[in-house]
């Protein structure tokens, strides 16, 4: 029983690093229909900055990560994926193929690929044990920090004008506009929306692991993305749904794939994702708006 | 038709190649090098052009068909002695297998079409984005498999090729044949019916056309090409790993065809050699020199960092490409000499 209550508490965790991810993605994909490969990036960037700020007060380290990362989530709306909106998706995702690589290699002319270090709170690393079952306070705090920032982003899509109109502007980007929303401000905001959601990633993450490269963008943006895919793209709640069914998936073959199978584990969620994407391309809930007419 | 106007163009863009490739070997060991890189680059994404050119679907996967090319290629080229060290767990019937080289990167080939011809079943239901996706997934998938099927692949660190190594100008021969039959493929019925479909797919399926079927003859033909590419980069390069295979190649290739132009062989052409160019003379500057006794430091990253910025100018100024889709035509006679009627519409209708 406690085995299993076990397993239960680290899907969730992983659940909520995935549902962090997708929502970054998602938000973005619902807009403008841009899958944002530089998303990992964004997380990236963000856990560069605790790395520079790791010597300061915590408050002050969560402040830079949010920070930063909304900072270039902007930049990057401006100054790339401006020009090219509207252009077909493939271009728009190609257009965030190169600001990935941009930013990573930026990173990489800094800072060299050598891994670095950071510590943001001595107490993430920490424990305790309620029963049989193992917790970690980083646990706790991944499973709070998401479901506190879900309350706040649904809260801000429901109840604010500017959550309004993005809502609007997912379903029917022409016809929002024509009804005086304002294009560049609603995309900049879910940009900046997309930031504070990587910035809080990147606190996440290097909080579990204490190390940050340049690359480290990858694994969680190809995992976020497999978990808006899952849920739906364009559809937020479709993302956090996605990201725990693939939290719960991945925990259930871990710990249920027999020994010579193991290491493909990898190999047969992506495979999952391209027969989702095949038998029903539009998830598990289905995004208005978001459905092709001849 | 003006047939035999336009099969100049595979022409003009061997005698491109060839020239390229003439200046390259004449380069220093580095440039040497990059022309023969390019080479085989050239394969890969001529191949890709004759899936995405002529559908319009942009696929990340083709690294994967490169994989299974190359590690095909060099399982049955290492000579069986070698393979019992390298490889001890290997099954005999793979292991006491010794093919030739040109047998060996055709097999290569071959076996990237099967693998793309059972996954063309699904793929090919997909469209725009949800197909682009699909192929990150497969891209995924592939290189996890190569990471983790240690018995085969011997995993991460990968494994050294035991068989000589083909020099440029036996190189050059496989990329020709690549321009020649993305040519013919393109010129085809089935290529002109997936380029009617890339243009308008409702109007083309109204018309008739099987636009399933039509995608995956073009995959199953770009994955081949892709998988001959991954065997001449195996034996060329005698060192494989699951690396070479993933993001940082897709990302290359997938910037060499939009820089070029997705929608003609000439653009492929032109957005290797561009490209090549373009990362050659940023890797001079990324190891650091010294100009007028100022020291340059080395700066990792630069050429990468070059070629994001590159491609997102290109993206963002000229999102067609340098050769707007356009083929490598012989400059026109003036019309009054060739005493025909105008040809602007005829000339128009083969754009694409």
């Amino acid at each position: 029983m406690s085995e299993a209550i076990q397993h239960i508490v680290d899907g969730a965790a992983l659940g909520s690093f995935y549902a962090i991810f997708a929502l970054g993605i998602a938000l973005i994909f619902g807009i403008m229909r841009l899958v944002n490969f530089a998303h990992g990036e964004l997380i990236m960037v963000g856990a560069f900055a605790i790395y520079l700020t790791r010597t300061l007060a915590w408050p002050l380290i969560v402040l830079a990560a949010i920070g930063a990362s909304v900072a270039i989530a902007l930049i990057t709306e401006r100054v790339a994926f401006r020009p090219v909106r509207g252009a077909s998706p493939a271009t728009l995702l190609i257009t965030s193929f190169a600001v990935s690589y941009l930013l990573q290699s930026g990173a990489r002319l800094v800072f060299t690929s050598l891994p670095k270090s950071a510590d943001i709170h001595p107490l993430l690393r920490r424990s305790f044990t309620v029963g049989d079952v193992f917790v970690s306070w980083l646990t706790v705090f991944t499973i709070a920090v998401t479901a506190g920032l879900l309350v706040a982003l649904a809260f801000f899509l429901r109840a604010t004008p500017m959550g309004t109109q993005m809502r609007a502007a997912a379903e029917d980007f022409d016809a929002a506009r024509l009804c005086a929303v304002d294009a560049n401000r609603v995309v900049a905001v879910s940009f900046a929306l997309s930031g504070l959601l990587a910035g809080a990633a990147a606190l996440l993450i290097v909080g579990e692991t204490g190390t940050l490269f340049p690359t480290m963008g990858l694994t969680p943006v190809l995992f976020g993305f497999t978990a808006a895919v899952i849920g739906g793209m364009g559809s937020l709640p479709g993302a956090v749904l996605g990201g725990y069914v693939l939290g719960a998936g991945s925990t259930v073959l871990t710990n249920t794939l027999p020994h010579g199978v193991a290491p493909f584990r990898d190999a047969l969620l992506f495979g999952l994702v391209m027969l989702v994407l095949t038998v029903r391309p539009e998830g598990i809930l289905r995004a208005r708006g978001t459905v092709t007419r001849v | 038709m003006s047939a035999p106007r336009s099969a100049t163009t595979p022409l003009l863009l061997i005698a491109l190649v060839a020239l390229a490739t003439l200046l390259g070997s004449q380069g220093p060991v580095t440039v040497r090098s990059a022309t023969d890189s390019a080479l085989i680059t050239l394969v890969v994404v001529v191949g890709l052009m004759v899936f995405t050119g002529n559908s319009g679907v942009y696929s990340f996967g083709h690294a994967g068909f490169m994989a299974i090319g190359a590690y095909t290629a060099a399982l049955v080229a290492t000579s069986p002695e070698y393979k019992r060290i390298e490889l001890p767990d290997l099954p005999a019937w793979i292991g006491n297998r010794h093919f030739g080289q040109v047998e060996a990167v055709l097999l290569g080939g071959a076996l990237a079409a099967l693998f793309a011809a059972v996954i063309a079943t699904p793929l090919v239901r997909l469209s725009g984005l949800a197909a682009s996706l699909a192929t990150v997934a497969l891209l995924v998938v592939v290189h996890d498999v190569a990471e983790n099927w240690e018995r085969i692949t011997r995993g991460t660190p990968g494994f050294i090729v035991d068989a000589s190594q083909p020099g440029t100008w036996k190189l050059f021969p496989w990329t020709a044949g690549a321009i020649v039959v993305a040519w013919l493929y393109k010129r085809s019925a089935s290529g002109l019916r997936l380029a009617a479909s890339r243009e308008d797919p409702v109007a083309a399926a109204a018309s008739g056309i099987r636009i399933r079927r039509e995608r995956a003859v073009a995959l199953v033909l770009s994955a081949f090409l892709a998988g001959v590419a991954g065997g001449l980069f195996a034996l060329h390069f005698a060192n494989i790993s699951p690396l070479n295979f993933y993001l940082s190649v897709t990302f290359t290739m997938v910037a060499m065809l939009v820089v070029g132009g997705a929608e003609s062989i000439s653009g492929a052409v032109a957005g290797v050699i561009a490209v090549t160019v373009l990362l050659q003379s940023f890797r001079q500057i990324e190891e650091g020199f010294t100009v007028a006794g100022v020291h340059v430091p080395a700066r990792p990253g630069l050429s990468d960092f070059g070629l994001a910025i590159g491609l997102l100018a290109i993206l963002i100024l000229r999102p067609r490409g340098l050769t707007g889709g356009r083929e490598l035509r012989p400059p026109r006679l003036p019309a009054r000499l060739l005493e025909r009627p105008a040809e602007a519409p005829a000339a128009k209708s083969e754009i694409g």
